[in-house]
């Protein structure tokens, strides 16, 4: 078969070619320069384009949808504080998610140096939820911020699921003359209800 | 201050040699002003690097082994050319590392260097009353690291500013892209000639825009090439070597 | 080596400049992305601590790089995912198609991949019946003027919002005359979202393998990877064997890199981590080489495989940003592409190494520490060595070389040449054959050399 001979002679090729090898580095922890990463993961979020807004308690969910998608249509919600309102058949496919107008799941983790929350498989299904749907909320909780990346990915481990992603505010582009357009093919706006 | 002991030699570019001997001068001079005793030794002709640069360093070994022969035999060797110091030290590693190569690798300086590191001169009692733009020469920023360039996220320093801040009543002006390349490039000024042209250009008028009455610089190849431009268009600005700014009279 | 005709990087260039306000406009566009990487870059205290890092782990990945691939197939296969191999273009995008054909698909959407641009995969599959949409906005807009991108990151930066507003409306039937970029990013992703809805499979490039989990990462602003990948059952990634790092742990490294090294962003909207294929679907990961493992042998020239695509060298360039993409010839432009395409085609692209001054802000730039500008002096000594060098610039430099190595021969020729520039008439010197003075004055020649007066003043 074409795949194992090109896999054959690829990985002699390399055996060939390859350099002497060296150590790898240890990537040492980093100290934040952010004084406190709660508040410092908001102004970055924000900065993003992402809404950042406060709430005390899980209830207080459905007033902030309420304050915030006044005229919002079909919710798919992933919390057990806000009703899924999004009608789906039996075995729905992926692309039985287009019409969701606002999407609201949890989200794992937070990291304060560049306002993105990591969602995986462990806590939201189907894949495309936060990509297809009109708007985004997640709900973060406060302990689950890290300060930076190297942080973040100790608390993840990528062996057990099948898709994670971060997600840094709404789908964005700037393809057209450097101009900076938010919607492009993903949620048009990225809302993260800080617990 | 006294660096008598010192054997300083003297390189003077080609280029410089035929076409900018009042920078020569100035760097004799300023290096005299300083105390040092100084050799220009009459054999000397180039570094190499036109050829090299143009991918001919194989052609260029004889001139390497020149140079060697020329300057082996002293403390030091100063140019006023970052571009040729650059060179030396650099690229002068494809021919045998014997310990009078790797001596001349090692003594020659950019004067801006052999200034600031050597000599470490901390005042000049040059005066020159002028609105100066600096233009930053790649090979002496990113090169020789004589400051900082704007890619390393490391504390600022120059060790341009740091001499051109010596002299009494010149005027350092703010550029909007502080280290942009000129253009020059070698032959790559006439390979590349329209967009060597428009770098040149481009610069030029950063440092109009400035207000700079002079730009200077390290490197007498980058400004060799700005006042082609200057010329043909009559701009109204000036340049000068770094060597002859520090070298005037308080 | 075929007899292929080279790049002439200098003729594209200065049909480029001679639009000069056209010039001005692409280079202010670039270095915005320039301007913002270092507003990103020094809001990280530890910034040249994570390049050195991310050199380091290169390093060790290039040394490694089989073991790293047979452990990132093996875990990837007990994720469940497919694996593939590809020596070469051609049998990659033979792999691409019978898993395409397999399914039937008729509808293709693919996401940024500079590797299938490479592999001219997009006409492949034409050719075959297979619609490929592009669907990056900016890939969008390149693949429907029927161009290459220019550019690594941003393939559409060559292009101004008006073309943009002429192209929707002749093949989107948008407004007549639209021009806000708001508005034609609507009209792109209604047009887009049809596709997304009715596509059969997706493919996508990759930033990063990981050996150690088998996944592989994706990075996207607009979300148009994932709106593919997980619209439906079939997924492909298509990667470089370069693309390979070792661990989990070093992703913190690299995506903390990237973004902003590529637009200033603390990360890109979307990092996306594909491990498994979805339930009832299938990922397939097609491994190519086409060059790459003979450049790892390439003492001098394999530090280019550490390149992570960030763009930052060409953002960086003020040649690029005066000379445009396009006149580099290959689908990755600007210094980097200058130093890869030499190892693919020396003659072709003989050109490139010379596209340059050797300024070194590329490496200085570069978020794993590639020598680019050392490369390209090394490429430019290959040229010569290889017998490609211009024969005209050959000959004049020998002579100097043989001028240079003698003080007797310098002087003697100095002498000549002072003369014959002070005395010459000015339309000898000044003329359309000699390149330096077409835009600027050559020197003037002065009463005495440095030499002349020292013998006089000083001996």
């Amino acid at each position: 078969m074409e795949s194992t001979d090109a896999r054959k002679s690829i990985l002699e090729s390399i055996r060939k070619h390859r350099p002497e090898s060296s150590d790898i580095p240890a990537i040492p922890d980093f100290e934040s320069p952010m004084s406190n990463i709660v508040f410092g993961f908001g102004e970055v979020a924000a900065a993003n384009g992402s809404k950042v807004v406060h709430i005390d308690d899980p209830d207080q969910l459905q007033e902030v949808i309420k304050a915030n998608f006044p005229d919002i249509g079909p919710v798919y919600s992933l919390v057990d504080q806000i009703p899924s309102t999004f009608q789906l058949r039996e075995g729905a496919a992926p692309v039985d998610h287009q019409g969701i107008d606002l999407a609201i799941l949890h989200a794992e983790l937070g990291v304060a140096e560049n306002g993105a929350v990591w969602v995986s498989t462990e806590s939201m299904n189907p894949r495309i939820l936060p990509f297809i749907c009109e708007h985004l909320v997640v709900l973060l909780e406060k302990s689950s911020i890290r300060s930076n990346m190297h942080e973040a990915y100790k608390e993840i481990n990528l062996k057990n699921i099948g898709f994670g992603v971060f997600i840094a505010g709404p789908s964005k582009t700037a393809d057209i003359e450097q101009s900076l357009v938010i919607g492009a093919q993903g949620a048009r706006s990225h809302t993260i209800c800080l617990l | 201050m006294s660096h008598q002991s010192i054997r300083v030699a003297l390189f003077v570019p080609c280029y410089v040699d035929q076409f900018y001997p009042q920078v020569g001068k100035a760097a004799l001079q300023l290096l005299e002003k300083c105390g040092c005793t100084v050799d220009y030794p009459d054999e000397q002709t180039c570094c190499g690097q036109p050829l090299a640069n143009s991918g001919m360093e194989q052609a260029a070994k004889p001139i390497y082994h020149h140079f060697v022969e020329t300057f082996g035999s002293y403390d030091y060797i100063v140019v006023p050319s970052a571009s040729c110091a650059y060179h030396v030290s650099h690229h002068y590693d494809v021919i045998e590392q014997t310990e009078v190569v790797k001596k001349v690798r090692e003594s020659i300086y950019d004067i801006t260097a052999f200034l600031t590191d050597v000599l470490h001169i901390e005042s000049l009692g040059a005066r020159f009353p002028h609105k100066v733009g600096i233009h930053q020469s790649c090979h002496g920023l990113r090169g020789l690291q004589l400051a900082r360039s704007t890619e390393q996220m490391i504390d600022p320093y120059s060790k341009w500013e740091h001499l051109l801040h010596m002299v009494s009543d010149l005027e350092l002006v703010q550029l909007e892209r502080p280290d942009e390349c000129c253009g020059f490039g070698g032959t790559f000024a006439v390979a590349e000639e329209a967009v060597s042209a428009k770098m040149g250009k481009d610069r030029v008028r950063d440092h109009l825009n400035s207000g700079a009455e002079f730009i200077t610089s390290g490197d007498m190849s980058c400004l060799m090439h700005m006042e082609g431009l200057i010329r043909r268009n009559k701009w109204p600005i000036q340049v000068k070597h770094l060597v002859e700014i520090l070298n005037t009279d308080g | 080596m075929g007899s292929q005709k080279s790049i002439n990087h200098a003729a594209a260039a200065d049909k480029f400049i001679a639009n000069e306000s056209r010039t001005d406009w692409h280079n202010a566009s670039v270095s915005y992305l320039r301007k913002k990487r270092d507003v990103g870059a020094a809001l990280v205290p530890e910034w040249e601590t994570l390049r050195s890092l991310a050199s380091g782990i290169k390093n060790n990945v290039l040394g490694n790089l089989d073991q790293y691939l047979e452990q990132f197939e093996k875990n990837a296969q007990a994720n469940g995912v497919q694996v593939h191999w590809a020596v070469d273009a051609e049998s990659h995008n033979r792999i691409v198609t019978s898993i395409l054909e397999r399914h039937k698909v008729k509808l293709l959407v693919k996401s940024k991949s500079m590797l299938t641009e490479e592999c001219h995969l997009n006409p492949h599959l034409e050719a075959r019946g297979i619609e490929v949409v592009d669907t990056d906005l900016g890939e969008r807009i390149i693949q429907m003027r029927d161009e290459g991108p220019s550019h690594i990151v941003a393939p559409a930066i060559h292009i101004k919002k008006e073309e943009v507003g002429e192209l929707f409306h002749d093949q989107l039937q948008s407004e007549a005359g639209a021009t806000d970029p708001q508005y034609l990013t609507e009209v792109a992703r209604q047009h887009l979202r049809e596709k997304f809805l009715n596509c059969d499979a997706a493919l996508t490039g990759v930033n990063f393998a990981v050996a150690e989990t088998g996944g592989v990462v994706v990075c996207t602003n607009e979300g148009n990877a994932d709106m593919g990948a997980h619209m439906v059952p079939l997924q492909i990634h298509c990667m470089g064997i370069e693309k390979i790092i070792p661990r989990q742990q070093d992703l913190g490294v690299f995506l903390r890199l990237l973004a902003r090294s590529a637009t200033g962003q603390p990360i890109t909207i979307y990092s996306s981590h594909h491990q498994k294929p979805k339930e009832g679907g299938e990922m397939h990961i097609v491994i190519v080489d086409n060059g790459r493992s003979k450049h790892l042998g390439r003492d001098t020239f394999r530090n280019a495989l550490k390149c992570i695509r960030c763009g930052a060298c060409m953002n960086s360039c003020p040649v690029y940003r005066r000379s445009g993409g396009y006149s580099y010839g290959y689908t990755v432009p600007g210094p980097i592409g200058s130093i890869l395409t030499p190892g693919f085609n020396l003659e072709k692209y003989k050109e490139l190494p010379f596209a340059s001054t050797l300024c070194g802000a590329c490496s200085a730039v570069c978020p794993t520490k590639i020598n680019i500008d050392e490369q390209l002096y090394k490429w430019r000594q290959k040229v010569y060595e290889e017998d490609y060098l211009d024969k005209t610039k050959e000959t004049g430099l020998s002579v100097a070389g043989n001028v240079l190595s003698s003080a007797k021969k310098y002087k003697r020729a100095s002498a000549l040449m002072r003369w014959a520039l002070k005395w010459m008439p000015r339309f000898m010197t000044h003329n359309r054959f000699n390149a330096w003075a077409k835009k600027r004055e050559l020197p003037e020649v002065p009463g005495e050399s440095f030499r002349d007066w020292y013998r006089k003043n000083r001996k």
